[in-house]
């Protein structure tokens, strides 16, 4: 991996491969997860509509076929409480066409205008737009409740964080874009693109001095610092929080949160992320195995660790009155494995599912960068061979330990108007 | 040894396809200085085999959902569960039952050639026990819930089920509550001698691999003469459709955001395969991108108007026997989208011209590159070309070699307006006008 400083706060980061057919180029940019958010979230969208060169999206589409179907895209995310907005464009590498070997700086080029020059109307971003872009998101908000499981881990969210960034649709909210048109929106762009950290991350068989080149556009006029480090919501100690909603649906979905607290490259993390895999990661985890395969009551059901927040999840798509019954096997399997009541084959194996996930990410474009880019908001450097050490040394008490730290914080369930 | 192996680049990756001695396809694709190791066992038997007949037995009608049952089923076994004895080793496992096609599948970072063996040991070795088919009964019951959530699965049955009248393509994949009641361990074990026989499967292997080597542990994996009578292979029993839309409207309330509407014209042709298959797939994408992708001028005028968002697609569907355009959107104005849809397809082929062929074409060449990155899209190449009875090479040698002329023709023939369907799923505080023809059908 090459890093360059191409200053004001912006950061190049590029992983020469001759692994792949594909350039691909990401930009994030950081910000808080606070009020701002629903701003950056209509940006992400905004700015896909044009630029001062190509200004409609006809015209980018068309650049976009011409660079052989390059794939531009833009979203949001958070991690702890940071809210990350992305932006990609996934090239053909030219080794494999007829045409166009400068296509990776054409590429990074155009991404740093879709991000630093767009389509204006005057000084500001164009109005109409900004008025589509806001219905879009309106709908895109109300649409989030189509997917039931999404839905189901997204009010855990909210209600699992009330108060805490964390807790915060990083989409954005709806009551915010009423008071959103072109002239604020564009004044946030101004002020957002201009001081937040900014980081441009490549990955694929490129020249990199021609690709750093590209890139000082994105660096231009620019006033930023590095990243601020991510801050993890803070546990709290208190009853349970259960919350049961009604919806038109065939099948109640359980979507359960338990506080742990270690978070990404901290004292505690591989062991969490083994507990995890025992838990409910994998298809010999404790989960799996009887709520699906012992009971037949799931097709779906398992569990995930975000170390970002220190926060397991449990998840499961089950028959509408058995929500009750399904939480209860959740919190005896955790308590199992608090109490050491596993083989020393289950962690075995959990930790080969966890290996061969790190061994595999090196196949994916960009994986690494991103991963190197979310370790270090929290002060970690991520190392392959490292990572697989520390998941490799954790004991079965490791894994007792971790489990008894959990703290079951809510417990939410999205169910049929008619039960039975 | 079975026959010579044949050896093509795919984007610069060695492919070799060859047949094992008992008449199963091999294909090993090369993904040099990968990680990974994909490895799968596939059969052509999907939900369009519903009925079906092998040679010298009478037509065979089974419950919607069988194909998928199999699936289920056959990751039980005498010694113990799939999921889980791949999971123990690390590796991530699955299987997926398509429209023509199950396939079982693995990545592995380690120890490839033993979890293949194991791999094709599940999949020809069947253990259907009453108790292991009523707990798959189970689990499938909640998949099948799981799907009649999702408004995308239900607006494309929906669709399905308004274009054709007859053909199993209306019938969910994973089949029903009350069609799978009706599975038992000896219609599993029926379905799975007629459909996995060695010469109706497929063994693919895709990442840094030595095509010798996979080939000899795939020999050795299926040495042992396969169980039950010899009777042929089995071939898929289709009743007639006709040209015209078996519904032209069908809609359906759930709780979602925004309106999900489907604009499907419907095709029926011969029971095409191969080259003439993938060409006409080829043209189909040709046409969806020149009429409705992003570059063109339906698609920035419908945007522009806020008739449409990001979620718009337009995809050709193409089968044998069958197939269809589909243009689909979340949409707060329905009524403008069916018309803006149903205008372009109207005057389809005029709009359609060298620029943008040349355009799609380009497009075309890097999604396939980008197909080629991983080694999952690599083996999901191959499998598509083995289920088409194609060579794996075929696909992009039909990107070079299709014409504006034939896709122009093909505008032609796809297009009629008797066979075009509509599919609604709405909100339930939908209050809109109606957009669509009055008839309406589901709950």
């Amino acid at each position: 991996m090459i890093a360059r400083d191409l200053g004001n706060g912006t950061r190049l980061l590029v992983l020469p491969s001759a692994k792949w057919k594909t350039v691909s180029v990401r930009v994030h940019l950081q910000a808080d997860l606070d009020a701002g958010r629903t701003c950056r979230s209509l940006l992400a969208a905004v700015l896909l509509r044009g630029t001062r060169r190509f200004p409609d999206m006809t015209a980018l589409q068309r650049r976009l076929d011409s660079l052989y179907g390059a794939a531009l895209g833009a979203g949001t995310h958070k991690i702890a409480d940071v809210q990350l907005t992305v932006f990609t464009l996934n090239g053909a590498d030219p080794r494999f066409l007829a045409d166009t070997p400068d296509l990776p700086v054409q590429a990074a080029a155009l991404l740093a205008e879709v991000v630093r020059d767009p389509a204006r109307a005057g000084r500001l971003l164009v109005p109409a737009y900004v008025a589509t872009e806001k219905e879009n998101l309106r709908r895109l908000l109300r649409s989030q409740k189509d997917s039931k499981a999404e839905y189901a881990a997204l009010r855990l969210a909210e209600i699992m964080f009330v108060g805490e960034p964390y807790g915060r649709n990083e989409l954005g909210a709806a009551e915010d874009l009423d008071g959103i048109d072109a002239e604020r929106l564009s004044a946030h762009y101004e002020d957002w693109i201009r001081t937040a950290p900014l980081d441009v991350l490549v990955a694929g068989q490129v020249d990199v001095e021609a690709v750093a080149a590209a890139c000082a556009a994105f660096a231009r006029g620019r006033a930023g610092g590095p990243p601020r480090a991510a801050l993890p919501p803070r546990p709290e100690s208190g009853a349970v929080r259960t919350v049961c909603e009604e919806d038109d649906v065939r099948q109640a979905r359980l979507a359960m949160g338990f506080r742990h607290g270690a978070v990404i490259g901290g004292a505690g993390h591989a062991a969490a992320e083994v507990t995890n895999g025992m838990l409910g990661g994998f298809p010999h985890s404790k989960l799996f195995r009887r709520v699906r395969e012992k009971e037949s009551m799931a097709y779906s059901v398992g569990s995930a660790y975000d170390a970002g927040t220190g926060v397991l999840t449990v998840s499961a798509g089950i028959a509408p009155g058995a929500c009750e019954r399904t939480a209860a096997m959740v919190r005896e399997a955790v308590d199992e494995l608090a109490r050491g009541a596993f083989d020393a084959s289950d962690v075995r194996a959990s930790q080969a599912g966890i290996i061969r996930r790190a061994r595999g990410a090196g196949d994916l474009p960009a994986s690494r960068l991103v991963q190197r880019y979310v370790w270090s908001l929290f002060g970690a450097s991520y190392a392959e061979e490292e990572w697989v050490r520390s998941i490799s040394s954790v004991t079965g008490a490791d894994v007792a330990a971790a489990a008894g730290r959990l703290r079951l914080d809510t417990v939410y369930c999205l169910r049929g108007k008619e039960r039975g | 040894m079975g026959d010579r192996a044949r050896r093509e680049i795919l984007c610069g990756d060695e492919v070799h396809t060859a047949r094992l001695e008992c008449g199963t396809t091999l294909i090993v694709a090369a993904k040099p200085g990968f990680a990974r190791t994909y490895g799968a066992v596939a059969a052509r038997y999907g939900s369009f085999d519903r009925t079906f007949r092998r040679p010298g037995f009478p037509a065979r009608a089974t419950p919607d959902g069988s194909a998928h049952f199999l699936e289920h089923a056959l990751f039980e076994g005498r010694s113990g569960n799939a999921l889980d004895a791949f999971s123990r080793r690390g590796s991530l496992i699955n299987a997926a039952t398509s429209y023509r096609a199950t396939t079982y599948y693995f990545t592995a970072v380690e120890d490839f050639a033993a979890q293949l063996a194991m791999l094709i040991g599940f999949v020809r070795t069947p253990h259907f026990t009453e108790a292991s088919v009523a707990k798959e009964r189970g689990i499938i019951r909640q998949e099948i819930r799981m799907y009649d959530d999702r408004p995308d699965v239900v607006q494309h049955r929906l669709l399905m089920g308004a274009l054709f009248a007859r053909h199993p393509i209306g019938a969910h994949i994973a089949g029903t509550c009350a069609s799978i009641a009706l599975v038992t361990p000896s219609l599993l074990q029926e379905c799975f001698d007629a459909f996995y026989r060695p010469e109706n499967l497929a063994v693919i292997a895709v990442g840094d691999l030595d095509f010798q080597a996979v080939r000899a542990v795939a020999e050795d994996a299926f040495a042992a003469p396969p169980p039950g009578p010899r009777a042929g292979a089995p071939a898929a029993v289709f009743e007639d459709e006709t040209g015209a839309a078996a519904d032209p409207a069908a809609s359906r309330r759930m709780s979602i955001g925004c309106p999900k509407i489907a604009v499907g014209y419907k095709e029926t042709r011969g029971a095409e395969e191969g080259a003439v298959l993938v060409a006409r797939r080829c043209e189909s994408d040709f046409l969806c991108e020149m009429l409705f992708g992003r570059g063109s001028s339906f698609f920035a005028r419908l945007y522009e108007n806020g008739v449409v968002d990001e979620s718009f697609s337009a995809y050709g569907a193409v089968y044998p026997r069958i197939g269809c355009i589909v243009a689909a959107a979340d949409t707060p104005r329905p009524a403008q989208f069916i018309a803006a849809v149903e205008d372009a397809a109207a005057h389809g082929d005029e709009s359609l011209v060298e620029e943008d062929f040349a355009r799609a074409r380009r497009k075309f060449e890097g999604e396939l590159l980008r197909r080629c990155n991983a080694p999952e899209s690599v083996a999901s190449l191959c499998l598509g070309a083995w289920v088409d009875r194609a060579g794996v090479l075929e696909a992009l040698e039909t990107l070079r070699r299709v014409t504006l002329a034939d896709v122009r023709t093909r505008a032609r023939a796809v297009f009629a307006p008797e066979g075009r369907a509509v599919a609604a799923v709405l909100p339930h505080e939908w209050e809109g006008e109606p957009a669509w023809p009055a008839a309406r059908r589901g709950s």
